[in-house]
């Protein structure tokens, strides 16, 4: 969609091609006032008119095959929808998207590729193309279509990929009218029950050609499981789609979380909308400065928070895995983007630090040979109020890698069994506590070993496979 | 150890659950200005300090270019902004409509503005203040509001806060050095120890400069009441 440059004016009589060369500049530079509109990255029009996107021009055929549901307009939180942001953020420009698996809002600005930035960009977008044939592979500035589309790409990617180690589909999870008629089953199962409870003892509403055990049976029936609905809805376990907000200014982030009563802005945020029944979460370009400021920066802590929400949300936000397994877990995903811009929940010590030393495998391979890292016992036992310091997300990290890379199926029956549901009272919220001897029950259940056994497995593979230097 | 941390005050309006509930958008509700007094009550709410509210405009696009200087250090101004509850409110406050117009004036509003808690004393700035205008400002507000003399305890913190600055370069320093040694000699060598027990002395002691850092930045509520 960027102007051409003018064409070469033909050569038959100077005066003349200087007039046409004249005349095409001018037309030129009218294209060139005119066309950013088009392109979507004018910073003065009236931000408040819905920018058009030049990839689809809002095309319905374009739109869909770009993977995006119809509507531009849709709920976002738990009492807010895409309108309400717009009207608390004023003149903030936002573009909105809907996929299978996201809602997504981002007001972040046009990017300038830095050198370093481009060979795995241009990769990028020609994956993008195949879906938006207008991208154009050697974009140099990404406008704020192209990077509302990219990550649009980019999230999907990565809940299929979570999905696929779990080695399922989107068939596996619940829809909500199944999880209605769940409920509705169990209450009348409930109310059967106490039914039962007030009859008189002397058997005369058993049903005298049934014995327990048969099936039959209203005692067998009673006691029989309910059908395994993963969680309370078809996102993960989720009732709906997962949101995202990504917002150019750290303003714009406080804003958003004072209006609806969450923390910010210091940091990026996850949110669980409990009333609407899915996870959400919000970011600032404004977090990434200097070396940081980069897509590939941006894109990697995006993920490190989808990973938190996803692994959170499986099988439905009941409990969280632990801590040591979900930002393990998180820094193993963010690695794949770029391991240069780690990302920690929490931080000891200087984060400077932690920031230079981003070169984790022959590190974990030192403290391995050293002798000199925490077992797989003692990070079972880790809270998230616990601070640490860099050194343990990254062997954090690095349990994960051997646990991602030892058995395919062993991920999968790990989370199934972590996000199996609790034995709390009804009402209580499971606390860490709850959930660590879960985690060890689960780990040896999908990987066949104790902790005492994984922490000799691990360690001889890192000697084995993590580089020197 | 210092931040700026902004209140993004926001009047709310009032909503219909039941809407939302079935997933529709609202329909634009009618935004009303508030009368002067009450919009300095809404942005002041609970805090006990006076307020130092901020603008955003088109030119610094959220950025907090009014209040720091690109040239210089900006240290001692958000040191100052502790004795401040810190506001920044959107452009789009200056619409006529908007729920905090009011604490602006009618002719050329100020970008930013330090003021007690009722809007009595209003000392605005238009952005383009030099550091010292700008922290004369503030102590005229400080001065009026608090009953202690905010200058001294400044000086002092303002001490502080330089040591803590040279502890936490120790403390980079060392972490480094010894996340190197337990790489080449792991944690029995005698120089890991030494740098450990260095670690630990040096944190100790950051520690307690903290302390009594954040006792004294705790004072400005206290002052106060709070």
């Amino acid at each position: 969609m960027s102007p051409s440059p003018p064409p070469v004016a033909p050569a038959s009589g100077a005066r003349r091609a200087r007039g046409q060369r004249a005349l095409l500049l001018l037309c030129w530079l009218v294209a060139l006032t005119l066309a950013p509109a088009a392109r979507g990255q004018d910073d003065d029009e009236d931000p408040r008119v819905e920018l058009i996107d030049p990839y689809t021009r809002f095309d319905p055929e374009a739109w869909a095959a770009a993977g995006y549901e119809p509507s531009r307009r849709f709920p976002f939180g738990d009492d807010h929808g895409t309108r309400e942001v717009e009207e608390l953020l004023g003149e903030v420009q936002l573009l909105w998207v809907e996929t299978a698996h996201f809602r997504i809002g981002s007001s972040l600005p046009a990017h300038k590729l830095e050198n370093d930035e481009k060979k795995a960009m241009k990769v990028e977008l020609g994956r993008l193309r195949e879906r938006l044939p207008k991208v154009k592979k050697s974009a140099r500035v990404l406008d704020r279509w192209l990077r509302l589309h990219l990550y649009a790409m980019w999230l999907e990617e990565t809940y299929d990929d979570f999905l696929g180690r779990l080695q399922l589909t989107d068939a596996d999870f619940p829809t909500v009218a199944e999880v209605q008629a769940a409920a509705a089953a169990a209450e009348a199962a409930r109310a059967a029950a106490a039914e039962r409870e007030a009859a008189p003892e002397d058997g005369s509403l058993a049903d005298a050609g049934s014995s327990p055990g048969d099936g039959n049976s209203p005692a067998a029936a009673d006691s029989a499981p309910a059908p395994a609905l993963r969680g309370a809805g078809p996102y993960l376990g989720m009732r709906e789609k997962f949101c995202v907000l990504l917002l150019e200014k750290k303003s714009s982030l406080g804003r958003y979380c004072t209006r609806w009563g969450m923390q910010g802005p210091a940091s990026p945020q996850r949110f669980n909308f409990h009333r609407r029944g899915c996870m959400g979460m919000a970011t600032s370009w404004e977090f990434f400065d200097e070396d940081w400021k980069r897509e590939d920066a941006l894109r990697g802590s995006v993920t490190w928070s989808v990973l938190q929400m996803l692994s959170s949300s499986f099988k439905g936000y009941a409990h969280m895995p632990p801590a040591w397994f979900a930002d393990g877990l998180s820094a193993w995903y963010q690695r794949r983007v770029n391991p240069r811009f780690p990302t920690f929940s929490s931080m000891e010590g200087s984060g400077r630090l932690a920031a230079k030393q981003w070169n984790w495998p022959p590190k974990v391979r030192a403290r391995v040979k050293a002798d000199y890292y925490p077992t797989l016992d003692e990070m079972l036992g880790w809270r998230r109020s616990d601070v640490h310091g860099y050194a343990d997300h990254m062997l954090a990290w690095s349990r994960v890698d051997w646990l991602m890379n030892h058995d395919e199926g062993a991920f999968g029956r790990f989370m199934e069994r972590l996000k199996d549901p609790l034995p709390v009272e009804p009402g209580v919220a499971p606390s860490e506590d709850d959930v660590e001897p879960r985690a060890r029950e689960a780990l040896e259940l999908a990987w066949g070993m104790t902790p005492e056994q994984l922490d000799a497995a691990w360690a001889e593979w890192v000697l084995d496979t993590y580089p020197r230097k | 150890m210092l931040s700026l941390n902004w209140d993004f005050a926001v009047v709310g309006r009032p909503e219909t659950q039941a809407q939302l509930a079935q997933g529709r958008s609202l329909a634009k509700a009618r935004r009303v200005a508030l009368p002067r007094a009450e919009a300095f009550a809404a942005v002041a709410g609970d805090d006990p300090r006076p307020l130092l509210v901020m603008r955003e405009c088109g030119w610094c696009e959220g950025s907090d270019d009014a209040l720091l200087s690109s040239r210089f250090e900006n240290e001692k101004t958000i040191l100052l902004t502790q004795w401040f509850h810190t506001i920044k409110l959107p452009n789009h406050v200056l619409e006529d409509d908007h729920p905090l117009r009011q604490l602006f004036g009618d002719e050329a509003p100020p970008h930013l503005f330090m003021a007690t808690r009722d809007g009595e004393l209003v000392v605005g700035l238009d952005g383009q203040q030099s550091q010292s205008e700008l922290w004369d400002a503030m102590d005229d507000v400080l001065a009026e509001v608090y009953p202690g003399s905010a200058k001294k305890t400044v000086k002092a913190a303002y001490k502080l806060l330089d040591q803590l600055d040279r502890f936490d370069e120790d403390e980079e320093r060392l972490r480094e050095r010894l996340d190197s040694e337990v790489e080449k000699k792991g944690p029995g060598s005698s120089r890991f120890k030494k740098l450990k027990r260095q670690l630990d002395e040096t944190m100790m002691d950051r520690d307690r400069i903290k302390d009594q850092l954040l006792g004294l930045l705790s004072g400005p509520s206290s002052e106060l009441g709070d």
